[in-house]
């Protein structure tokens, strides 16, 4: 339960950490590279799978 | 309640994640690579003499601009030129520079070897999307011929003035793009 709760917490912080550089970099493309993006996401998804694989 | 809690606690986080993500990227100091010099079609200069009036570089950043200095360390042969400047791209127009003076022919002789160090603040200069800066140099004289014998480029963390910090939040406010 409590790597699950982790796990979504995780998982939805990564999330919107990602949006939230998307968004700075919509603005001013110099303000984040690009692979910051992607180590979030990669993180949001690798949280998503423990979800899945945790649940009963 | 506790639910709200949790996604203004969420919300927290991720604005923290990257805030941290991005102050982290203002602490990076260091040398930084520069592209061969090349004439304003893209073509390069050939064993870097330039025999046109503007000569353009990029310089790889690998940080944003904000709270950097660009520290050029310049030494080139001036061989038939008026004056030699140099400058680093201010904003989305291709030709908004402010050149500093290198060399003035008046004041230093011609066909010897000179070494120049400069200082620029970048909070308030233009970066493409890659961070990457744009370079010109400018030569003035009715002949142009100098040779460009070493350019190191070193980037430090300066405090920004207010202007400069004011222009790097009008070039976020206006998504400011390479026309």
């Amino acid at each position: 339960m409590k790597t699950m709760k982790a796990a979504r917490f995780i998982f939805f912080v990564t999330l919107l950490a990602a949006g939230f550089v998307e968004l700075a970099r919509w603005l001013h493309p110099a303000t984040f590279p690009l692979y910051i993006h992607w180590w979030l996401l990669i993180v949001a998804f690798a949280s998503a799978a423990v979800i899945i694989l945790s649940h009963d | 309640m506790s639910e709200r809690l949790s996604a203004v606690f969420i919300i927290l986080a991720a604005s923290l994640l990257t805030v941290l993500f991005f102050g982290a990227s203002l602490l990076t100091s260091g040398e930084r690579t520069v592209s061969p010099l090349e004439n304003i079609h893209g073509l390069p200069y050939p064993a870097a003499r330039i025999t046109e009036k503007l000569a353009h570089a990029d310089i790889y950043l690998r940080e944003p601009v904000l709270a950097h200095q660009l520290n050029l360390t310049i030494t080139f042969n001036p061989r038939a030129l008026n004056q030699l400047s140099v400058g680093i791209r201010e904003n989305e127009f291709w030709l908004s520079y402010r050149p500093t003076l290198l060399f003035n022919s008046t004041h230093d002789p011609l066909g010897h070897t000179v070494t120049r160090s400069i200082s620029i603040p970048l909070s308030d200069k233009f970066a493409e999307k890659d961070r990457s800066l744009d370079l010109m140099f400018f030569a003035d004289g009715s002949t142009i011929d100098w040779e460009l014998i070493n350019l190191q480029t070193n980037v430090t963390r300066v405090r920004p003035t207010g202007p400069e910090l004011k222009d790097y939040l009008r070039s976020i406010i206006k998504r400011e793009r390479a026309l």
